[in-house]
């Protein structure tokens, strides 16, 4: 049903709607801004990829032969976008078919509007994972939730491993929160080893 | 299933990310105002080479990165050099030809003339989504690259 309705505001773009362009864009830029910042972009590169993702779905929007595959189709351009960037950027772009590894990017500040100290852990805690986990991680807490499939394009994975993928990622996930988490009672409590 | 035992962390995720680093209301509003170029008149020259996306060097920073685009019987080779925080662009029309080329962003452009052996230069481009207009005199509608990010 969604989906039908996603080729439903994409078809009507196609016919001049600005709407449900707007639409389009409150659905699935979100997703797009994951899979950016999934890869550790800086907010100014994620941005550049944003942008150029959506021009490049206006520049094809009337030739999309899939319009229900819409969120794949910009999870995947914006995949390539970010790779493009960090090969510029000269980070470290390893096996791209087996899957995704790369240096680590710099630690970020937006823990600072976090107000909570489990809060602050997550956060934390999704930055030491694996690039792909993050994306993966990043791309499945998206509002809307999206596909499968958008997922599967937005890592370039197939959608059978997604799901195993995503057990694996959030184990890794919350054994770093459970580091965390024991570093803070040991400090409250004075202990340690 | 195990899936499901990880549900509350996903949905805890979900929170944390909405707070810590939501999509600016820029980028949301840039993505919007992307559709006025739906109905640009044009011809499109896609990009069908790009060097960061084929050499796999993992010092792409060394090396100007070149772009080839084609469509409709024309080729647009740019190269783009780092100049800065900007970028200089230089390019070649194939078939060589004189126009009149054109370097769009988002909040402005850039001309400049393709001389007849079609090659063109055009600095000060900031680093952004960018696309090329080429006006031959002979043609009806211009010829438009894809966006790029430079």
């Amino acid at each position: 049903m969604p989906q039908r309705e996603t080729a439903e505001l994409l078809v009507a773009a196609r016919a001049g709607d600005s709407d449900a362009w707007d639409e389009l864009v409150e659905r699935y830029a979100r997703l797009v801004w994951a899979v950016a910042r999934g890869f550790a972009l800086s907010m100014a590169d994620a941005a550049d990829v944003s942008q150029t993702t959506w021009l490049r779905l206006v520049e094809h929007l009337d030739e999309l032969r899939e319009p229900e595959h819409v969120g794949g189709w910009l999870a995947t351009t914006a995949r390539r976008e970010c790779l493009r960037i960090l090969r510029r950027n000269g980070r470290e772009v390893v096996g791209l078919d087996a899957g995704i590894e790369i240096e680590a990017g710099e630690p970020t500040p937006e823990a600072v509007v976090l107000d909570t100290e489990r809060d602050r852990i997550l956060w934390l805690s999704l930055g030491e994972i694996s690039q792909r986990c993050q994306v993966l991680l990043r791309a499945l807490a998206t509002v809307p939730p999206p596909s499968y499939q958008d997922i599967s394009a937005a890592l370039g994975m197939p959608v059978g491993s997604i799901g195993p993928t995503r057990a694996r990622c959030l184990d890794h996930l919350k054994r770093r929160v459970e580091v965390h988490s024991g570093r803070e009672t040991e400090q409250q409590t004075g202990g340690g080893a | 299933m195990a899936e499901a035992m990880f549900e509350p962390l996903l949905h805890e995720l979900r929170d944390v990310v909405d707070k810590a680093d939501p999509i600016p209301d820029h980028v949301l509003a840039a993505a919007k105002a992307a559709f006025i170029w739906h109905t640009i008149d044009a011809e499109l020259a896609e990009l069908v080479s790009d060097s960061l996306a084929t050499s796999g060097a993992v010092r792409a920073t060394d090396a100007a990165r070149l772009l080839t685009f084609e469509g409709h019987g024309v080729e647009v080779e740019v190269e783009v050099a780092e100049t800065g925080a900007t970028r200089r662009l230089t390019g070649q029309l194939v078939p060589a030809a004189a126009a009149r080329v054109t370097v769009r962003w988002a909040g402005g452009a850039t001309e400049a003339d393709a001389d007849e052996f079609g090659r063109f230069a055009v600095s000060d481009v900031p680093a952004a989504s960018v696309r090329i207009e080429v006006h031959r005199p002979a043609d009806t509608r211009p010829i438009v690259t894809s966006w790029v990010s430079i």
